[in-house]
């Protein structure tokens, strides 16, 4: 089986041996009491070898490029995070999942795409879609013990429509979640 | 400059149209084009991908996601633990959902896809071993 390389620009992706962790700005603790001067900065963010391993075999350049040439860029400066997908979702025994799933807003310069040489691949930057922005649906980490490094995992990400009334936010986000938006930054 | 060793796998020459089942986020994405796209929420069971760059000519939809397969399958009293091709289940929504949210999936599903991924097996029940679980 051929080892594919990837090269990324700066220092943002941490290999976990089965998966990847990048920083993401802290949405999840509320600012101010009680978490005071305590309260982190960053959080961390995961995504799995095996979704890398499964968008390889579909040679989804474009979901490739995302995973390494967008959220680890964009991840340190999301902009707001909603909760709630409002739609139905079980897992596992969970009949109403969707109100689990977080939604973070990035505003990426660039669209990114993988280029394939041989095994080498290298990424490839494109403008990006015009009035869209670009979203990664995150579910919390259930075994932090097994897991410590990590506090999110990403489970999709992709552009959406922005809001016609307020450009930084998803199209229909007041009634597309569960809460509209549960942090801004 | 960091540079990472991605898991082993082959990746293929080139891009085929595919159907996976998403266990975590409960649904099934279809794509029939490798390219940048806009997800559009059509309602609670449908998104549509629409192009981000459509080629000249070609359709401004390149996929679809259909959303809450377990709840889909648990009405329909059929097993979640079974594997169905892309036909069966689109043929359940089809006979299950309000036909008008169905009208892009159907155009796409009929002039985009091709007969053998059309008929490809979605297993439900082997794609249960993400890490995050």
């Amino acid at each position: 089986m051929p080892r594919y390389t990837i090269s990324l620009d700066g220092d943002r992706l941490e290999d976990f041996g089965d998966y990847y962790a990048i920083k993401c700005k802290n949405f999840r603790d509320p600012v101010g009491p009680p978490l005071g001067g305590n309260r982190p900065q960053n959080i961390k963010v995961g995504f799995t070898k095996r979704m890398v391993k499964r968008v390889m075999g579909e040679r989804n350049t474009f979901m490739l490029g995302a995973l390494f040439g967008i959220i680890p860029v964009e991840m340190p400066r999301i902009t707001s995070a909603h909760l709630g997908v409002k739609r139905p979702l079980r897992y596992e025994q969970d009949g109403n999942a969707d109100g689990n799933v977080y939604v973070v807003v990035m505003h990426p310069t660039n669209d990114v795409y993988a280029s394939i040489e041989g095994e080498s691949i290298s990424l490839i930057e494109l403008d990006p879609p015009s009035r869209e922005v670009f979203v990664a649906l995150l579910s919390k980490n259930a075994k932090p013990e097994q897991y410590p490094e990590v506090d999110f995992w990403l489970e999709h990400c992709n552009w959406v429509d922005s809001d016609p009334d307020a450009p930084q936010f998803p199209v229909n986000y007041m009634q597309r979640y569960e809460k509209a938006c549960i942090w801004t930054g | 400059m960091q540079s990472f060793e991605l898991p082993e796998g082959q990746i293929p020459q080139d891009f085929r149209p595919h159907a996976i089942f998403d266990v975590h986020l409960d649904c099934i994405r279809v794509l029939t084009r490798d390219t940048s796209f806009c997800e559009i929420r059509v309602d609670p069971f449908i998104t549509v991908f629409r192009d981000n760059s459509p080629l000249p000519g070609g359709s401004h939809y390149v996929g679809f996601a259909l959303k809450g397969i377990n709840h889909l399958l648990n009405e329909l009293g059929l097993d979640i633990n079974a594997s169905y091709t892309l036909a069966d289940i689109v043929d359940a929504i089809v006979r299950h959902r309000p036909a008008s949210t169905m009208a892009i999936v159907l155009d796409l599903y009929k002039s985009n896809l091709a007969d053998d991924v059309r008929e490809s097996t979605v297993d439900l029940s082997t794609l249960r071993e993400a890490i995050a679980a």
